[in-house]
């Protein structure tokens, strides 16, 4: 064979990815073309161009996933990012486990995203189809420039060296695999109700006829950031080894915004579909989710924040996306002032206390936490930048700033569901408050007792939490009662009817009930954790919160791709043995310490092994208790989601089965 | 043929770690279990690292870093403590020699004072416009009338109730 000519087919992947970016541009500016030329025919571009996109988007996805399994590493994002003993799963994965390749994976979603919405809207709404994906087309077609302009994984290398470095080793835990993927579905796909809300201000689009989709949209898309968030403190809590599972990281911050503002729409959406009002603000909304997404991006890659997430990367980045990010929002906010005036609210709230008026307060909470966590995240750089000061805005500041309005959370997330809509009726209103209001004092009082002294967060959520629950199991209850007289049936049956009868709502229960379960994990972790951080020499015991744990010694072991000092301890009570590590990889001089976890229901044994000194070795042990109440409502939330979506679902079953029957 | 070797070390790996786990439970079982403690100084020095920035890292605090410089400044931390130095001392040495950014929690000073006072001020100035726009629209007599649907979306509005 020819030395020099071999055709590669990560260029196939490269040459798929410039000609998707200029699909994208043709498809942005067909619907302008339309209309210069008076050639309407010209529109179908930018529809059937989302399809063609994503496919060529996804050749070259697979092309890099190649490159790496076939260990390519002609290509300097898989020389950086991989060698030939790297794992398969984690070659796969590596497609996002750097800057370059995980920008690429944003772009492949959001021409998903783009993909599914073009197929969807074809057959559901045909006339405005073209302008929401013009708008999404001008998304990738933004984001494609920047990867491939400046930060392109399809780079070559000439020499090719013969082996490559290795994936970040913090990276190689299947916990790290999941996130990325999971936060990207939630933050790209805030793009879609972006789009929409353009389209809808663009085209005079009446609210009702367009809130019902993204209010779907929007679902999915809080589900999944929900997901990527508990998928990442999972991967800190397990890899990381400092105890912990959130540090309010300026990254991590970047991902809570977003998330913030997305829970505010989506309570805020179904005020609108159910009275007809709040139509601007939740455009303002929709603009606002989707700007802290493209922020949260800006801060993660262009280098101005200091993270452990950060990327590094060229500062030409970093002016690029602001760039982007500025054009966006100046002309997302123009056309909404220009011509917000058009979706106009059709009722007015009827009295200050009733459903609507508390989702709204539910909207002013969260907006006012985003608004503070997007303060710590950003003062510190801007105090910086115009006047050189630097002050560090830490975990001590969000605490205290962030528990006393996620408690207030809780209260209105309890005091919600009870009001009816409209206007309330305050005897009715007091009757089932009562009772709850009774049982969360008292489950606060009892902690307090049992547990004193205790921060006096502890008592108050614990009885905020238990208000809560008492609130949804009572109107459960009532409507279960309800029906059972009504229908004389038995209690099971009456429970399925009433839950799967009314999914959107008793899905939103089920979220709000695995809320709850992830407070109660928070407070026992939070405040109730010890630590103890000693020299141990083999055969000594620790006592820690009743648990007496012996360190047995260390022995080395030799994993796919690094050499490991692994310890081993075995807690007493139990018998279970734990075995922390002190791992280096091939190829990269850094020491990274794996925790080993004992887990059960209500507590979790953690413990860090560290440097030997004198024949000792410092082992720093934690018991952190409830931790695995907020994966557990992490799980119940997603499910509770899935469930009030299946609502759909089961509707449009419902009417495939009509239009069949019916002559 | 790769996938088949590595599958044979890795049981060769695990029949190894249980001869090792059974020999080591065999020895130190014998042995005489001492119960070690942590000793106060250095759960204070940990108290004082945690409401301190690493200076070289990327958004970690001393307790929890890794790296040397982190490392010297705990010992710094423990050895004023032993000269007998109260926390708020070995604190205000710190901010005197890096400035404020060393502490996480930002002081209540000029600089620092916005971050404290901004939630209260958002929480009522959103506060008071929501709960002005909530009284005066539900004290107003009655709704706009609402714009006509077009033939068009009024066709599809029925089209669509149908197919509920």
């Amino acid at each position: 064979m020819l030395s020099g000519i071999s055709f590669n087919l990560i260029e196939l992947g490269h040459f798929a990815a410039y000609l998707a970016f200029f699909v994208a541009i043709a498809q942005a500016l067909a619907p302008f073309a339309a209309r210069y030329l008076k050639n309407e025919g010209l529109r179908v571009i930018t529809v059937n161009g989302a399809m063609i996109v994503f496919l060529l988007t996804t050749i070259g996805a697979l092309t890099i996933v190649n490159a790496f399994i076939t260990n390519n590493f002609s290509v300097l994002y898989v020389a950086l990012n991989s060698n030939t003993h790297l794992p398969l799963f984690y070659k796969v994965a590596a497609l996002w486990g750097g800057h370059r390749g995980s920008l690429y994976l944003w772009i492949w979603i959001l021409t998903g995203y783009s993909a599914a919405v073009a197929y969807h809207g074809r057959r559901h709404y045909p006339d405005r189809i073209v302008t929401i994906m013009a708008v999404q087309a001008a998304l990738v077609a933004g984001f494609f420039g920047l990867s491939l302009f400046m930060s392109s994984p399809f780079v070559r290398l000439y020499p090719i060296p013969p082996q490559g470095a290795n994936l970040n080793p913090l990276l190689q835990d299947p916990g790290m695999v999941i996130h990325p993927p999971m936060l990207y579905l939630g933050y790209v796909g805030f793009s879609v109700p972006f789009s929409f809300a353009m389209a809808a201000l663009l085209t005079n689009w009446k609210s009702e006829l367009w809130v019902g989709h993204i209010r779907r949209w929007s679902l999915v898309a809080w589900g999944f950031l929900t997901a990527g968030i508990i998928f990442g403190a999972w991967w800190s809590y397990y890899v990381l080894g400092w105890g912990g599972y959130w540090g309010w990281d300026p990254v991590e911050n970047a991902s809570f915004m977003p998330w913030l503002m997305g829970t505010a729409l989506i309570h805020s959406i179904s005020v609108q579909e159910r009275r007809r009002m709040l139509h601007t603000w939740n455009i303002f909304l929709i603009i606002t989710t989707f700007a802290l997404s493209l922020l949260g991006t800006f801060l993660v890659r262009s280098g101005v924040l200091a993270s452990v997430h950060a990327f590094a990367a060229a500062p030409g980045q970093g002016i690029y996306l602001l760039t982007f990010m500025v054009v966006v929002l100046i002309l997302a906010f123009g056309v909404f002032l220009a011509k917000g005036g058009y979706q106009q609210a059709e009722e007015y709230f009827v009295s200050p206390m009733s459903r609507e008026s508390l989702f709204v307060w539910n909207n002013i909470i969260f907006t006012v936490a985003a608004a503070c966590v997007l303060l710590g995240t950003l003062y510190p750089l801007f105090l910086q930048a115009l006047s050189g000061a630097r002050i560090s805005v830490g975990p001590p500041y969000f605490d205290l700033v962030m528990v006393p309005i996620f408690l207030i959370m809780l209260v209105v997330m309890g005091l919600g569901p009870l009001v009816s809509w409209r206007k309330a009726n305050l005897d009715r209103l007091k009757g089932r408050v009562v009772l709850p209001l009774a049982l969360g004092v008292a489950a606060g009082g009892l902690l307090a007792w049992r547990w004193w002294p205790v921060s006096w967060t502890a008592p108050v959520a614990v009885a905020a939490v238990t208000f809560v629950a008492a609130t949804i199991l009572s109107n459960v209850w009532r409507a279960v009662a309800q029906r059972r007289l009504a229908q004389r049936e038995s209690l099971p049956t009456a429970f399925v009817k009433v839950v799967t009868g009314n999914r959107r709502h008793y899905g939103g229960m089920i979220v709000h009930a695995g809320i709850l379960v992830i407070a109660v994990g928070l407070v026992g972790s939070g405040l109730f954790k010890s630590s103890k951080l000693v020299m141990m020499a083999p055969g000594d015991v620790l006592v820690l919160a009743h648990e007496h744990v012996r360190f047995d010694g260390v022995r080395h072991v030799r994993g796919s791709d690094y050499t490991a000092v692994q310890g081993r301890l075995t807690i007493l009570n139990t018998g279970a043995t734990l075995h922390p590590e002190q791992r280096v990889f091939d190829g990269n001089p850094m020491e990274v310490t794996r925790p080993s976890v004992n887990s059960t229901l209500l507590r979790d044994v953690y413990v860090d092994i560290g440097d030997q000194h004198h024949g000792k070795w410092e082992i720093h042990l934690f018991v952190n208790p409830l931790v695995n109440f907020i994966w557990l409502g992490g799980g119940i939330s997603v499910f509770g989601l899935l469930f009030a979506l299946s609502d759909g679902w089961k509707r449009r079953a419902r009417a495939t089965r009509a239009v069949l029957s019916t002559p | 043929m790769e996938a088949t070797g590595a599958g044979d070390a890795c049981g060769v790996v695990d029949a190894m770690r249980r001869l090792i786990a059974l020999w080591l439970l065999l020895t130190v079982s014998v042995a005489q279990a001492a119960v070690v403690h942590e000793s106060a100084l250095h759960r204070k020095e940990r108290q004082i690292a945690s409401t301190l920035r690493c200076t070289v890292c990327q958004a970690e605090s001393l307790a929890v870093s890794q790296a040397g410089l982190a490392r010297d400044m705990r010992k710094l931390i423990t050895q004023k403590l032993k000269q007998g130095e109260t926390p708020a001392q070995i604190r205000a040495y710190f901010v005197k020699r890096y400035g404020d950014y060393i502490l996480l929690k930002p002081p209540f000073n000029p600089l620092g004072a916005i971050l404290w006072i901004a939630p209260f001020l958002l929480f009522v100035g959103l506060g008071g416009v929501a709960f002005v726009v909530i009284r005066r629209r539900s004290r107003a007599p009655a709704p706009p009338p609402v714009p006509p649907l077009a033939p068009a979306e009024q066709a599809r509005i029925d089209a669509l109730t149908r197919s509920e």
